[in-house]
C-alpha cells in the first residue's frame, strides 16, 4: 500500500496534486513571460523613464506630468546619490533617460560619461530662476550645461524652542549644556562639512589632509555629547518629538510635521554657514529621447511645478516666479531666504572621497 | 513512542515569554502606531485612524510596486524550490564524490554580501546584453533563494530512511516514479517551508533588487526610498499589512503540516 501525504487542504477541491503543479507552473511562466513583457518599454511616442529620488517621482508627479505637459513618466527610485552612480556605471544608462543629481555629482557623472549636456536655448523657463542658482558654476562642465536646478534646499539646524530659546550659531551642537540630548547625520558630506564650518574653514570641501584632522579631531569630542548619528529622517524626527533631542543637524523637511505634533520646532541656518544642495532633471547618455527630457526640464522649471513641488512635497523651488506664486507665511516655513544663499556651502565632491569616508569611520570608532 | 518532553518549570516559561516580547515587541509597536493620528510614531497616541490605510489604498504607485513584489516572489519560489529540491536530491543521491564541493557551492550566494552580488548581477547582465526587467530580478532572487532551499532539503534528506525507495525499486518502480510518489510526498513539509523562506527573502529583497531591475519598483525598494527622505504611518500601514500576510501564511503552513503529519500517523 502506497503511503501518500494529502495536502488536499492546499488545493481546490477536485484537482490532484499533479493537477495543481501544472497549473502552477503555468502560472508562474505566465506570470514571467507578462512581467518580461512588461518590462521592455513599448516605444510610445511620449513615455519618459525617470530615475529619481521617491519624492519627485510619486503618484501626484506623475499625474502632474500626464495632465499638464502630457508626458508619461515612468519612475524607477534610488535612495542615494551613491547608489544612483553605481547603478549607472553598472550599465544602467541604458535604462533610464533622466536622472535628478545634486550639483556635486554633476562633474564625475560627465567625466564617467554617464549624462549628456543639455541646450540652453531649450530651457526659455530658465530665465526665472533666482540669479545665484542660473549661475551655478557646479551645473556646467567644460562649458556644457548639464542641468537647471527647479530645487534646493539647505541642511542646516533644527531645535526644540521650548527647550533651546532661539539659535543661530552651530555652536550649540557643541554645547555641554546639552549633553546627551543633540544629533548629528550619519553621513562625512554633511558632518566633517558641519565641522569645518565650525572651525570657520571657508571651503569645506576643499580641505587639505591637515584641516582634516583638524575636524576629525573636534568631531571625536564632540561624540560624548550627542544622542545618536541618525540615517533616516524619521529616527530625528521621532527623537526631536519625543525630546530626547533638543537640537540636530537635519533637514528642513522634519519641521512641518514636529510642528504638527505639536513641538515648537525652530529652523536656522547657522551664521557660520549652512550646507546647500540643489537638484536638477539631466539626460542620461545615451537617452533616446532627448527633445522630451528638455521639454519635461523645462517644465520642472515652471512656476506651475514650482508651486505645485512647494506645496506638495514642502521643497523650495529655485524659481522665482514659483515662490512669487506662494503666501509669504509659505515661503519663511519653506526657509526661503534667497539673499542669504550666499552664505550656504553647496555640496562638492571632496577631492578625497574615499579619505572622508574614512575619516567619519574613524571618528564613529573613536 | 511519545518523544520525551523537557519539564515546564514555571521559570522555563516566564523565559520564553520574556524572549517571545523581546521579538515581537518592536512588531507590536510598528502595528500599533499604523492606527495612529500623529503623522510622527511617538507616545502618547493622539487618536485612531484608518486615513494611513486609504491614503495607501489610493496610492497607485504602492499598488504597483505591491504587484511587482508578489509577480515575482511567486516566481522566485517556483524557480528556487525547483532548481533547490533537484540539487538537493542530487547531490544527497548521486554524488558522494563531488558531495562536499557541491555543498560548499550551493551555499556560496549566502556567504556573498547583497551588494556584491547585486553589482555582480548587473554586470553579467551587461556583458550577455540582456534587458533588465522582473525577469532579471527574478533570477537575481532565485540565487539568493537558493540555498536556503538546498540546505533545508538537504537536512530532511538525511534524516531520509531509504529503505521505502528501496522496496520500490525492487518492486519495479522507475527512478521517475519514486521521485514523484515517494520522495516529493515525503519531502513536502520541507518543501513547504523551503518555498515560503523564498518567498519571504525575495519579498524583502531590496539591494539586488535595485541592481538588477529594469524601470519596475518593488514594494521594498520603494519603502526603502521612502525611509531616506519622507516619512508617514503609510510605512506603518504596509507593514502590518506585511505582517498580516505572513501570519496568515505560517498558519496556512502549520495546519498543512499538522494535517499532513495525523493523516500519516493515521496510516501506520
Amino acid at each position: 500500500m502506497t503511503e501518500r501525504i494529502d495536502l488536499n487542504l492546499l488545493l481546490p477541491a477536485g484537482m490532484s496534486r499533479r493537477g495543481a503543479l501544472r497549473a502552477l507552473g503555468a502560472a508562474g511562466l505566465g506570470a514571467a513571460a507578462m512581467a518580461g513583457g512588461a518590462g521592455r518599454a513599448w516605444a510610445q511616442d511620449r513615455t519618459l523613464n525617470y530615475f529619481t529620488w521617491s519624492a519627485w517621482g510619486e503618484g501626484p508627479f506623475v499625474e502632474d506630468a500626464k495632465k499638464k505637459v502630457s508626458i508619461d513618466l515612468k519612475p524607477t527610485f534610488y535612495s542615494s546619490s551613491d547608489e544612483m552612480i553605481a547603478k549607472l556605471r553598472g550599465g544602467g544608462t541604458k535604462l533610464y533617460d533622466m536622472i535628478v543629481p545634486v550639483q556635486n555629482y554633476i562633474a564625475p557623472a560627465a567625466k564617467a560619461g554617464l549624462i549628456e549636456p543639455l541646450d540652453p536655448a531649450s530651457l526659455p523657463n530658465a530665465k526665472t530662476l533666482f540669479p545665484e542658482f542660473a549661475a551655478m558654476p557646479q551645473w556646467s562642465v567644460d562649458g556644457k550645461l548639464y542641468g537647471a536646478p527647479f530645487v534646493w534646499g539647505a541642511n542646516a539646524i533644527a531645535f526644540n524652542r521650548k527647550e533651546t530659546g532661539d539659535v543661530d550659531s552651530l555652536n550649540i551642537l557643541f554645547d555641554p549644556k546639552y549633553k546627551g540630548r543633540l544629533a548629528m547625520r550619519d553621513e562625512p558630506e554633511d558632518s566633517l562639512g558641519v565641522g569645518a564650518l565650525k572651525l570657520g574653514i571657508k571651503q569645506p570641501y576643499a580641505m587639505e589632509e591637515k584641516e582634516l584632522q583638524e575636524v576629525k579631531k573636534l568631531l571625536i569630542s564632540q561624540k560624548p555629547l550627542l544622542r545618536a548619528y541618525w540615517k533616516n529622517v524619521a529616527d530625528v524626527q521621532n527623537m526631536l518629538a519625543s525630546g530626547e533631542v533638543v537640537a540636530a543637524w537635519t533637514f528642513l523637511a522634519v519641521i512641518a510635521p514636529l510642528r504638527k505634533a505639536g513641538v515648537d520646532a525652530g529652523w536656522v541656518w547657522p551664521k557660520e554657514g549652512a550646507i546647500g544642495w540643489s537638484e536638477s532633471i539631466t539626460p542620461v547618455k545615451g537617452t533616446s529621447k532627448l527633445k522630451l527630457v528638455q521639454e519635461y526640464a523645462n517644465f520642472t522649471l515652471s512656476p506651475e511645478y514650482g508651486e505645485f513641488m512647494a506645496r506638495t512635497t514642502r521643497y523650495a523651488p529655485a524659481s522665482k516666479a514659483a515662490v512669487d506664486r506662494l503666501e509669504p507665511a509659505l515661503v519663511a516655513d519653506l526657509g526661503i531666504d534667497p539673499k542669504n544663499v550666499s552664505r550656504l556651502a553647496f555640496k562638492e565632491i571632496p577631492k578625497d572621497k574615499s579619505r572622508w569616508n574614512e575619516i567619519w569611520n574613524e571618528v564613529k570608532a573613536a | 513512542m511519545p518523544a520525551r518532553r523537557l519539564p515546564t518549570t514555571p521559570l522555563f516559561a516566564l523565559w520564553t515569554a520574556l524572549v517571545l516580547l523581546f521579538l515581537f515587541a518592536p512588531l507590536v509597536l510598528v502595528v500599533l502606531f499604523s492606527f495612529n493620528t500623529s503623522e510622527i510614531s511617538i507616545f502618547p497616541i493622539r487618536g485612531f485612524t484608518l486615513e494611513w490605510y486609504g491614503r495607501l489604498a489610493a496610492n497607485t504607485t504602492f499598488r504597483a510596486a505591491l504587484a511587482n513584489s508578489f509577480i515575482v516572489g511567486g516566481a522566485t519560489v517556483i524557480l528556487a524550490t525547483a532548481l533547490g529540491v533537484a540539487m538537493a536530491t542530487g547531490v544527497h543521491r548521486y554524488a558522494s564524490r563531488w558531495r562536499t564541493v557541491l555543498r560548499s557551492a550551493s551555499s556560496v550566494p549566502m556567504m556573498v554580501p547583497h551588494l556584491i552580488l547585486g553589482i555582480a548581477l548587473l554586470s553579467f547582465f551587461n556583458i550577455v546584453e540582456a534587458d533588465l526587467s522582473l525577469l532579471t530580478v527574478i533570477a537575481g532572487h532565485s540565487i539568493v533563494a537558493f540555498p536556503y532551499v538546498f540546505l533545508i532539503i538537504s537536512a530532511r534528506l538525511v534524516g531520509f530512511d531509504p529503505s521505502v525507495e528501496e522496496a520500490a525499486r525492487d518492486l519495479g518502480a522507475s527512478t521517475l516514479t519514486i521521485f514523484l510518489e515517494i520522495t516529493l510526498p515525503l519531502l513536502a513539509p520541507a518543501i513547504l517551508a523551503a518555498a515560503l523562506i523564498s518567498f519571504t527573502l525575495s519579498f524583502d529583497e531590496v539591494v539586488v533588487t535595485f541592481f538588477t531591475t529594469g524601470t519596475d519598483n518593488t514594494l521594498p525598494m520603494m519603502i526603502w526610498s521612502m525611509l531616506r527622505f519622507g516619512i508617514t504611518p503609510e510605512i506603518n500601514a504596509i507593514a502590518t499589512l506585511t505582517i498580516v500576510v505572513s501570519c496568515v501564511m505560517a498558519g496556512l503552513a502549520e495546519i498543512a503540516i499538522r494535517r499532513a503529519r495525523t493523516t500519516a500517523d493515521r496510516r501506520q
